[in-house]
């Protein structure tokens, strides 16, 4: 096992980065992805980071974010991955994205290697970053909390080399909606806010008449040298959006229609600042752009003089390309009917090799899933065993299931993955407002290496890619609030009323008592009493007789 | 208890009054001061609160219809090609089903096809159905509409649920493929490929049948299988819908009247409110809204009808009625849970709910009951009487001896016991050991119906006659031998007492519990049943000849007969083939359909009848 372990570590751990020494940085960059010549997404990146001499030092704070500074300080958090996202990024028709993230919030965090308690300074990291974010983040509880094994090795350096998971919590909340008053602290952690450079585009209104949105805030440590022996903190913040370009006849855009606002120069505190585009090579943008890095038409923002308005021309040829899927996508989605049901995952590998994934999956509490029941075939019959099955069973109202499963995805094949579950009751007063909405499971995560992925993978920096399925809404049993739950009170009082006197008469035997007789239980009595009183009396009188 | 003592005699009198006024209670839920006006409950619908964004005109539905009606290519190539070209995600599913079980059984092919129209800002966690059968001669012509609808849909950026666009083939069988899919399960005799996409948990979903290009009216459909029926709400934005977009609305056909006397009124109400119960009896659907419904999604069906009388409302007015029951749903926070799961509908406006028609059922039940009652009354008046008797003869001759005081009192108490020994005396078997071989031979008899058809095919090669003739034979041979059986054990009449007191209160419970599920078929039984097995009462032998008829009228054979003789409509000559399709249909139905209605009548309502019918064959003296 811990073999296996060591070898999974391997495949997924991240490897000591080494980046060249750098002062404090600040880089930000803006890519635009035109897919299937309807959507585009664009990715923003925010990388801050902070080069101190020895120690993080909690007096100056010059581009890093002092807010965000201090609670890390304060819950000697290592390592933080944050996302809030609205919608559902959709594997199968855009490919794989910059940076993934599930339906909902999403939080991560590694702690310290000397934390004395990780649970205390989870509960308070959480409610603290709801408090930065106003986001429900306390909501994050214990019977939400999991701490995964395999599939959230932390992204980089780490104190000690291979990471002890005691110190990773994981939660995840998917019925959180992203809003506007989530984006706004998101936007006060950038050194320029939203006045200059590529987050002069970030126009909170527009941003939600998109398809996806998506914010994450990702902070971590790096080595400067091979050896570790120093180190330097960096604070990336992702935003991804992917907008309808049009309908029908007017594909062309221009960043004011998506936007409403135009691209500012570059923010003066930024190392550096660029704009790229990934179009059809036969799309034209104007104004033109020359550079060309990698697939990307790349614009320096230092080198804009003025707000720029690009327009992008697509060919119209192209307008009705259906995709077809490639690469590694999953499909989640709840089976069975009342009390009994099941969660079932497909698995598609379209890549012409075998790839060794990481499967994760948190189920609440009140789904009392069983192991035994899992399944995992191919769609052709051919049974899958797991190389690692690592289940941990939820204990009521204090954590949930976790399953984690190391496997092959074979070539070419669809693998599904099944697991039984009943479900559970809550007391009435457990259930949220809406009750008769549902509840979530969230989603699944599969990790999979970058490399076996190649040039599907839009993020090559980091050695493993996450695929997210759906979020998924699943009824329990709800009492009825309303008014027939009181119907059913009265008609049950009054079948047992009803029913009682019935039994009684049924069952009874009916017969005449006049009312100077004793009752039987006393006569008995009395009569055994009689008896008695007079057996003694007989012997007083002639005990020669009963010898 | 000298109160309860008089009323015995006049027990009969009190449950044929009790039964009657059950039936009159029920017909005057109709009354207009007794039904109730439909509101919302749910007030996140928020119907027709909306403008209409439906900008398609007639002409451009037309044309859609065209393209889609092209003879040279398949209609779900159509489809599939028009929902791409708008923008939707558009997926296929094959599956085959068993149409047939008697006769002509093979297994057939379809496919579905659906399109999706993602919510932009959803995660895809819920979503709606909008489902058009593809009809198998005729073309439905909601295609257009909904296709329009979806074109418009996609630009939209309101949605907050996901659309599925889904157009199933081969009726209810597509709808269940599909659903079955769905949810991963699967359920006889459909088998269905899985699906590649889906877009969460259904809320909702409602069916578009139109079988002309033109409409006048719009009905309703609700009927579920085996009495289930979609909730009260979803049907009032149905209606609210169709009336504020300027069409007239129907339940079964069933218009509101206007402006009529209060014995029109009444007759209107009652007509339609029977109606809707005629359609649960048979426990099927009258829809493919059924199947959602089993799925424990809430669905219904708008179906056009068109009368050149009246004129054509046109298309866009159903498209926008569609698109606003679709807005109405995409409001929903939660699932439809609040409203009535449990009413009749006497008209579109107005409800009959399960609080107000079960007390008029109960009245009938409880005559039932109470004879029960009744007779375990008597029968210990009767003892108790004796034993009185016994006592007093004793008390005469007695001495002052206290012991034997306590031997008399012992056997007061015991007197049960004795009493039960001198009839042991009297009869081979205790009622106890009758009851027992009666009741087991009953059911067991309603095995061997349930399992009957299953030598549908061995009897048709032997006596060589079609298959739904022989099911026929079969059903009714296994029917008479029953009774016979269950008759070659001669109770006596203190077993047919017990059985009659059991068989009663067996009788209560079991159309109670039915008309929980299907209150139309619990009524039903209730009306054939109730007063003539209060009559059946044993130990009148001077009527036995009567009782008999009158059992054996209310078997389950006499019903179907009956049925046949009314539905024929005094044609003599189509009576035997109409009594043979309407076996053939209830067991096909119980097989495709899995309407419980054949399990029912085979395992439950069959070995009760069979027990009145022993009771009235067993010993009995003539009463002086």
């Amino acid at each position: 096992m811990k073999l296996k372990l060591l070898v999974v570590w391997a495949i997924f751990i991240q490897s000591v980065v080494v980046h060249c020494k750098e002062m404090d940085a600040y880089h930000e960059s803006v890519t635009m992805d035109v897919i299937n010549n309807n959507k585009l997404y664009s990715f923003f990146n925010f990388t801050t980071i902070w080069d101190f001499s020895d120690k993080f030092a909690p007096h100056h704070y010059n581009l890093f974010p002092r807010t965000l500074g201090e609670l890390i300080l304060k819950y000697q958090v290592a390592e933080l991955h944050f996302t809030m996202t609205q919608g559902l990024w959709r594997n199968h028709q855009w490919g794989l994205p910059h940076a993934s993230a599930p339906t909902g919030a999403q939080l991560w965090v590694w702690f310290d290697g000397n934390t004395v308690d990780v649970d205390k300074n989870w509960i308070g990291f959480t409610n603290a970053l709801s408090g930065l974010f106003c986001a429900s983040l306390n909501f994050i509880n214990k019977a939400v909390t999991v701490t995964p094994t395999m599939s959230f090795f932390p992204t980089g350096a780490f104190e000690g080399g291979y990471p002890n998971n005691k110190f990773l919590r994981y939660g995840t909340l998917s019925r959180e909606n992203l809003c506007t008053e989530n984006l706004t602290p998101w936007m006060k952690l950038l050194p320029c806010g939203s006045r200059a450079g590529p987050a002069s585009l970030l126009n909170p209104s527009q941003l939600h008449h998109s398809r996806f949105l998506s914010i994450g805030i990702h902070f971590m440590t790096q080595c400067q040298s091979p050896d570790c022996l120093k180190t330097f903190v960096e604070l990336q913040q992702h935003i991804s959006v992917v907008f309808d370009i049009g309908s029908g006849t007017h594909q062309d855009f221009t960043l004011r229609s998506l936007f409403l606002h135009l691209i500012k120069p570059a923010c003066p505190l930024a190392s550096t600042s660029v704009i790229k585009f990934k179009v059809p090579s036969d799309a034209s943008i104007s104004p033109p752009i020359k550079k060309i890095e990698e697939f990307y038409l790349v614009q320096n923002l230092f080198e804009l003089t003025s707000d720029t308005n690009y327009k992008v021309k697509l060919n119209k040829q192209h307008l009705e390309t259906i995709h077809i899927p490639e690469g590694i996508t999953s499909h989640c989605f709840p089976t069975g009917l009342g009390l009994e049901g099941g969660l079932r995952c497909s698995l598609v590998n379209n890549l012409p090799k075998n790839v060794t994934v990481v499967f994760f999956q948190v189920v609440p509490w009140f789904l009392y899933t069983q192991l035994h029941t899992l399944k995992l075939e191919t769609e052709s019959g051919h049974r899958i065993q797991p190389d690692i099955v690592n289940f941990a069973p939820a204990k009521i109202r204090e954590s949930p299931h976790k399953l984690e499963l190391v496997f092959m995805l074979l070539a070419q094949e669809v693998t599904v993955l099944n697991i039984q579950f009943t479900r559970g009751f809550q007391t009435w007063t457990e259930h949220p407002p809406d009750a008769n909405h549902g509840y979530y499971i969230s989603p699944a995560c599969l990790t999979i290496p970058t490399v076996e992925l190649g040039n599907l993978s839009r993020d090559h920096s980091s050695k493993v890619q996450r695929i997210f399925s759906e979020a998924l809404l699943i009824t329990i049993p709800v009492p009825d609030f309303s008014m027939p739950y009181n119907v059913i009170c009265l008609v049950c009082t009054v079948i047992a009323v009803a029913f009682g006197s019935l039994h009684n008469l049924t069952t009874r035997r009916l017969q005449k008592v006049s009312p100077k007789h004793k009752s039987p239980l006393k006569k008995k009595i009395d009569w055994l009493l009689e008896k008695i009183c007079k057996k003694a009396l007989d012997q007083e009188k002639n005990p020669s007789d009963t010898r | 208890m000298s109160g309860l003592k008089k009323l015995l005699p006049r027990v009969n009198k009190i449950c044929i009054l009790l039964y009657f006024g059950g039936i009159v209670g029920f017909l005057l839920l109709s009354h207009e001061g007794i039904r109730e006006n439909c509101y919302f409950s749910e007030n996140a619908l928020l119907p027709g609160l909306v403008d209409s964004k439906f900008s398609a005109s007639d002409d451009q539905i037309h044309n859609i219809n065209l393209d889609i009606l092209d003879p040279n290519s398949e209609v779900t190539d159509e489809l599939e090609k028009f929902m791409l070209r708008v923008g939707l995600e558009v997926y296929r599913q094959k599956f085959t089903f068993q149409e047939k079980f008697v006769g002509n059984a093979r297994i057939q092919n379809g496919t579905n096809i659906y399109g999706i129209v993602r919510a932009p800002r959803s995660a895809s966690t819920e979503c709606i159905v909008i489902n058009i059968p593809i009809l198998n001669n005729k073309h439905n012509f909601g295609m257009g509409i909904v296709l329009a609808l979806a074109k418009e849909m996609r630009k939209q950026f309101y949605w907050a649920k996901d659309v599925i666009f889904l157009f199933t083939e081969h009726g209810s069988f597509g709808a269940r493929a599909w659903l079955n899919a769905y949810h991963g399960i699967v359920s006889y005799p459909v088998s269905a490929n899985q699906l590649p996409a889906r877009a969460g948990s259904i809320q909702s979903a409602f069916t578009v049948h139109m079988e002309e290009d033109a409409v006048s009216f719009i009905n309703l459909l609700v009927e579920g299988y085996n009495g289930q029926l979609p909730n009260l709400d979803l049907f009032n934005v149905a209606v609210r819908l169709i009336k504020i977009h300027g069409m007239a609305v129907s339940v079964n056909y069933e218009f509101v009247p206007r402006q009529s006397s209060a014995m029109d009124d009444i007759k209107s109400h009652l007509g339609a409110t029977l109606k809707m119960m005629k359609k649960q009896v048979t426990g099927t659907s009258s829809g493919n809204h059924g199947e959602f419904i089993r799925h424990g999604i809430e669905a219904i069906t708008l179906q056009t009808v068109y009368n050149p009388q009246w004129g054509n409302a046109g298309f866009v007015r159903l498209g926008r009625v569609i698109e606003g029951i679709s807005r109405s749903l995409n409001n929903l926070l939660e699932r439809f849970h609040q409203s009535f799961f449990f009413y009749i509908l006497p008209s579109t406006d107005n409800y009959i709910s399960i609080g107000m028609y079960m007390p008029p059922l109960g009245l009938m039940l409880a005559a039932a009951a109470i004879k029960a009652l009744s007779l375990i009354l008597e029968a210990n008046y009767v003892n108790s009487e004796e034993t009185d008797k016994n006592k007093e003869t004793k008390k005469d001759s007695d001495t002052k001896e206290s012991v034997e005081d306590i031997d008399d009192i012992l056997k007061d108490m015991g007197s049960d016991y004795a009493s039960k020994e001198n009839d042991i005396k009297n009869s081979e078997a205790p009622p106890l050991q009758q009851i027992l071989i009666t009741m087991v031979t009953s059911h067991m008899m309603g095995f061997l119906v349930f399992y009957a058809p299953v030598f549908t095919e061995t009897w048709s090669q032997m006596f060589n006659c079609p298959q739904d003739i022989s099911i026929t034979l079969l059903l009714v041979t296994v029917h008479i031998a029953g009774m016979f059986i269950i008759t070659s054990y001669r109770l006596t009449l203190e077993g047919g007492k017990s059985l009659y007191v059991v068989s009663l209160l067996h009788q209560g419970i079991l159309f109670g519990v039915v008309a929980i599920i299907n209150f139309s078929l619990g009524m039903f039984l209730a009306v054939c049943y109730v007063l003539p097995t209060i009559l059946l009462q044993p130990g009148y032998m001077k009527f036995n000849l009567l009782r008999k008829f009158v059992a054996f009228l209310v078997s389950p054979l006499s019903i179907a007969a009956l049925i046949c003789l009314y539905t024929c409509n005094g044609n003599p000559a189509t009576v035997i083939s109409e009594f043979v399709n309407f076996h053939v249909t209830v067991y096909e139905q119980s097989q495709t359909q899995q309407s419980w209605l054949f399990d029912f009548i085979a395992l439950l309502l069959y070995p009760l009848w069979l027990q009145f019918w022993a009771i009235t064959s067993s010993e009995g003296k003539i009463l002086t």
